[in-house]
């Protein structure tokens, strides 16, 4: 799991790995290890998975080895 | 007071009552329900009402519907002949010359007068003709090769 | 997918389903539909650009026999004084409400303060003159510098900075900050040999949609009221719309006109939500329209920005280091696109050390509106120009000095991801063999060349296709077609089901005959709605499968279904699609394929522009003598279109660079509020746009689709900015390139 400058502040690091094989349980890890890291900030975005943007997680799953980051969802013209 | 107005519409004979202020343009799509001839700016720099007026190209929207008595007026709906497409309307859609299509109107008359006046004319005699035709989509190239392959198919048929 | 496939209707140049209309004039567009009993709406606007509303009383205007209904901010019951008391209102709404119509203050030149509706357009025009109001003028903010100045008036008393170090304390102009970073800038400018800073800006700038915002509405208290407009997304007008008003989603149908350009311009609301108000309160459907002036004056503009840019590398050509400080004008509230244009502004590189910072400021101009790849033009504009000065220091060839340090796959971005497999080196390579950068560059011309990075999107979109008993059918989908995307989802039905396009008519429903659909934007309709349609035709495949095996007694595993004909695997029997639509009633009712996706995988479309431009020394006049246009589309299922889209991009980037601005007056008045002063190009202006189509197949997209939409706006400005900087000699850091500011270029050279 890697964060960028924006999430960097709230979980005090620039990656960690974490033990999760979809959303729910990422989501769940990251809170309890990182308590800045909160829901609040966290459901807005979206979710990278090796290089794929998913703009809606919720139900996305991942291999253990996934590289994982957060991003802002784009709107677009 | 309105005026009573009688006129010729591709065509077609038509009357109507219409204040002196209203434009040509604003009686067509209002009144008249012809709303094949398009608003874009109503100040005569987008081109998107290009009506023929007795021949003549203008922009609909800076003629008088009082000024219509007696004319001869030719929109964009009178330019297909029943369901069979003017061989300018179909190069531009041949060539893809249109995306959103608003400014395709009016391009299609200012396109049909260009050819009327000047049936083989330069590519850059087609952009200057239609330099008064302001379309946003397209960067205009696909509509300047629809006019030259238009001009070229309507001059092997002449 | 990405191995090699033959295609027999996808990459062909079919004639657009939606044509015959439109080059008849039949097609109906915004401002096109009157129904019996309508009245018109006409909006009363601020004369000033900020001021405090010190009385407005509607009661004359009311009591003229031709009004017949009056709209204030009041009438949004969401967002209105009584609901902020209550603290009922709701999130994010307020800004939109009050930009639609003002709240005690105006903000901008132009801003709606309330509306009226008449028996006659004239008549509500006249009317406007009735309501009596009062304004306290304050000194307007009309630039960056001046909004972030201690000194400068503050728009928003609660607006306070978000995404600083510390949590802001006092109110400011500045709404959010954001910054990126990637490994360590300072050692990365320490290893540089050579480095370039400079300051860039570029004006506020209008989509220009040919079309203006119109529309026609049918308030219904007993069932769903009716909204016709011109918009890239219907969907997202009647959720705005249902906030605004607090009415529930299906008490709101709104059908999607067609729709006279957009460009991002069309994804929000103005006129919808105050003609229902009007059409509520005066129980007649309600007519209306915007002029060109309000268009210019009070729809949504892309941002006004300034840029810091530092570049450093090794004399090999390796970038070290680039860093920026990205200001966007967000006009009178919050929300530019500055996120973006952070997100995009280095992406074309594949560097160690990266640092982004960005801020949204607001000014007293309008509220901005996306406008194709919002954001990106701004920063990637300043971005190249750093790149190709930097290259002409070095002494290496531009395109030389990008492929040395492009972006590929594995490439991490600053935003965090790595980019799987993107066409940038293609688009170099393709750009390297073109006949434009082969030629030699005529006397008096600059050459210019600059790459553009965009992400796109997938999201949300649902399809139904309906077969017919003779085997033409019906593809229901809910992304607007805003340039021939009709088109490329017949093709691509049609792939799939083995018929001829035009044996399936695409249409864009309304919000009560498909389900929700995002807007049409981030380049996603091809490629999300396109992934749709794709669906429910394999949805149609496996249902025709199973009828043939009705009909053969076989099994659906016994049957399959190539180039629209069934094969009876057990023997020589053959179904054409058609054969199993007409026995459909005898296998279990008529066959309808569905599909609802939150599509993902969006492939990012690079591109690389090249430009010549000649400049007139007497006059600074510019002219673009030859432009090609050279982009990844990762398959194009219309071709004609996708170069249509690399087109009109380059040629509004190129108004973008060359002509176009807002010009304000010190008191905040625009004075350019019509296309005779606000100079799009023309086709006079203009050569041939030469488009060369690269296709490196997005590997998460049946066909290899990227959306292409929106990149090809990006490369112009800096293909401009370094044509007429080769050709004046000069550096460029001011657009638009417009003759008096080319002049005195010139005369200050001398």
């Amino acid at each position: 799991m890697c964060f960028n400058a924006s999430l960097e502040k709230h979980a005090g690091c620039a990656s960690l790995h974490v033990v999760a094989l979809n959303y729910r349980a990422l989501l769940e890890e990251l809170t309890q290890r990182l308590p800045q890291l909160t829901q609040e900030v966290l459901t807005p975005l979206a979710l990278v998975i090796d290089g794929e943007i998913v703009q809606e997680p919720f139900l996305a799953g991942f291999s253990a080895e996934a590289e994982l980051h957060f991003i802002e969802k784009i709107a677009a013209g | 007071m309105k005026s009573h107005i009688s006129t010729t519409i591709n065509g077609d004979p038509v009357e109507f009552l219409c204040d002196p202020s209203q434009t040509l343009l604003n009686v067509l799509r209002n009144d008249l329900g012809m709303t094949g001839t398009k608003e874009g700016c109503g100040s005569g720099d987008c081109g998107a009402c290009s009506v023929l007026f007795d021949g003549e190209l203008v922009c609909a929207c800076l003629v008088l519907g009082v000024e219509a008595q007696g004319a001869e007026i030719e929109t964009v709906e009178g330019v297909a002949t029943h369901d069979q497409l003017h061989v300018i309307q179909e190069k531009f859609l041949e060539h893809a010359a249109l995306q959103c299509g608003i400014c395709t109107p009016g391009l299609i008359v200012s396109t049909k007068a260009l050819l009327e006046e000047n049936p083989s004319p330069t590519e850059e005699e087609a952009r200057y003709f239609l330099a008064g035709n302001l379309c946003r989509c397209t960067g205009y190239d696909k509509i300047i090769k629809a006019v030259m392959d238009a001009a070229a198919t309507m001059r092997q048929g002449a | 997918m990405s191995e090699a496939r033959e295609f027999k209707h996808i990459g062909q140049r079919t004639i657009r389903p939606d044509g015959f209309d439109k080059v008849t004039g039949k097609a109906n567009y915004g401002a096109d539909l009157s129904l019996p009993g309508m009245i018109w709406g006409a909006i009363l606007r601020s004369p000033h650009a900020h001021a405090n509303i010190t009385k407005l009383d509607v009661s004359r205007a009311e009591a003229n026999p031709d009004v017949l209904a009056i709209a204030t901010f009041e009438d949004f019951p969401s967002v209105n004084a009584a609901a902020q008391r209550d603290g009922t209102q709701r999130d994010g709404m307020m800004d939109t409400a009050c930009n639609i119509l003002a709240n005690q203050k105006v903000l901008y030149h132009g801003h709606a303060v309330a509306a009226i509706a008449a028996r006659s357009e004239a008549a509500a025009i006249a009317a406007l003159d009735l309501i009596d109001i009062e304004y306290e003028v304050l000194r307007p903010v009309l630039s960056i510098d001046d909004a972030i100045s201690a000194q400068a008036p503050i728009l928003h008393e609660t607006m306070m900075t978000q995404g600083l170090a510390e949590p802001a304390t006092k109110a400011s102009n500045i709404s959010a900050r954001m910054e990126l970073k990637k490994g360590d800038i300072e050692a990365g400018f320490a290893a540089a040999d050579v480095i370039v800073e400079r300051a860039y800006d570029t004006p506020t700038v209008h989509q220009g949609y040919i079309e203006p915002h119109a529309t026609t509405v049918v308030f219904n208290e007993n069932g769903p009221s009716m909204i016709w407009c011109p918009t890239q997304g219907h969907f997202d007008v009647r959720a705005r719309v249902a906030q605004l008003l607090n009415l529930e989603l299906g008490q709101i149908k709104v059908v999607a006109s067609e729709i006279g350009g957009g460009f991002g311009g069309k994804t929000t609301v103005y006129l919808e939500p105050v003609a229902l108000i009007l059409s509520r309160k005066s129980g007649r459907p309600v007519k209306m329209e915007m002029s060109r002036g309000d268009v210019f004056r009070a729809s949504g503009p892309a941002s006004a920005s300034q840029s810091l840019i530092k570049v450093g590398a090794k004399m090999d050509g390796t970038i070290t280091a680039m860093q920026a400080t990205l200001h966007y004008e967000a006009g009178a509230f919050q929300g530019s696109p500055m996120g973006p244009g952070c997100m995009t502004v280095f992406t074309p590189y594949d560097v160690e050390n990266l640092y982004v910072e960005g801020f949204d400021v607001v000014v007293n101009k309008p509220k901005v509106a996306a406008y194709r790849a919002p954001g990106a033009p701004q920063s990637e504009f300043a971005a190249e120009m750093a790149v190709n000065e930097l290259a002409k220091k070095i002494g290496m060839d531009p395109i030389e000095f990008r492929l040395k340090n492009a972006a590929k796959e594995g490439t991490q971005t600053i935003y965090g991801p790595k980019l799987k497999v993107v066409g940038l080196e293609a688009c170099l390579e393709a750009a390297k063999a073109s006949p434009h950068y082969n030629a030699p560059i005529p006397e008096n011309v600059g050459r210019g060349l600059a790459a553009g990075f965009w992400f796109n999107i997938g999201g949300q979109s649902s399809v139904i296709i309906n077969l017919n008993p003779d085997g033409t059918g019906t593809i229901i989908e809910g992304s607007p077609d805003i340039g021939g995307s009709r088109a490329s989802m017949q093709m691509m039905a049609a792939e799939i089901l083995g018929v001829a396009p035009s044996s399936l008519n695409p249409i864009v429903a309304d919000t009560e005959h498909v389900a929700y659909n995002q807007t049409t934007g981030g380049s996603r309709t091809t490629f999300a709605t396109g992934m749709a349609v794709v669906e429910a035709a394999e949805d149609i495949v496996e249902q025709l499968k199973a009828r043939a095996a009705a009909m053969w007694n076989v099994t659906a595993e016994q049957v399959d279904f190539k180039d629209g004909v069934a094969h009876n695997l057990t023997g020589e029997d053959q179904l054409t699609l058609a054969d199993i639509c007409a026995s459909a009633e005898k296998t279990g009712g008529q066959i309808s394929g569905r599909a609802n996706i939150n599509a993902r995988g969006a492939g990012p479309s690079f591109a690389v522009h090249i430009c010549d431009i000649k400049v007139d020394k007497e006059t600074g006049k510019t002219d673009v003598v030859r432009y090609t246009a050279i982009q990844d589309a990762g398959k194009a299922i219309h071709p004609s279109y996708v170069e249509g889209q690399f087109q009109g991009g380059a040629v509004q980037g190129i108004g973008w660079a060359l002509n176009e601005e807002y010009v304000y007056s010190k008191d905040g008045i625009m004075e350019n509020a019509g296309f005779l002063d606000y100079r799009i190009p023309l086709a006079s202006d203009l050569p041939e746009i030469e488009a060369i189509i690269v296709e490196v197949p997005n590997s998460f997209h049946p066909f290899g689709v990227r959306g292409v939409g929106e990149t090809g706006i990006i490369p112009p400005l800096a293909a401009v900015g370094t044509a007429v900087a080769e050709a004046i000699g000069q550096p460029i850091s001011s657009l638009p390139c417009s003759p008096p500011k080319i002049l005195k270029l010139l005369m200050s050279a001398q």
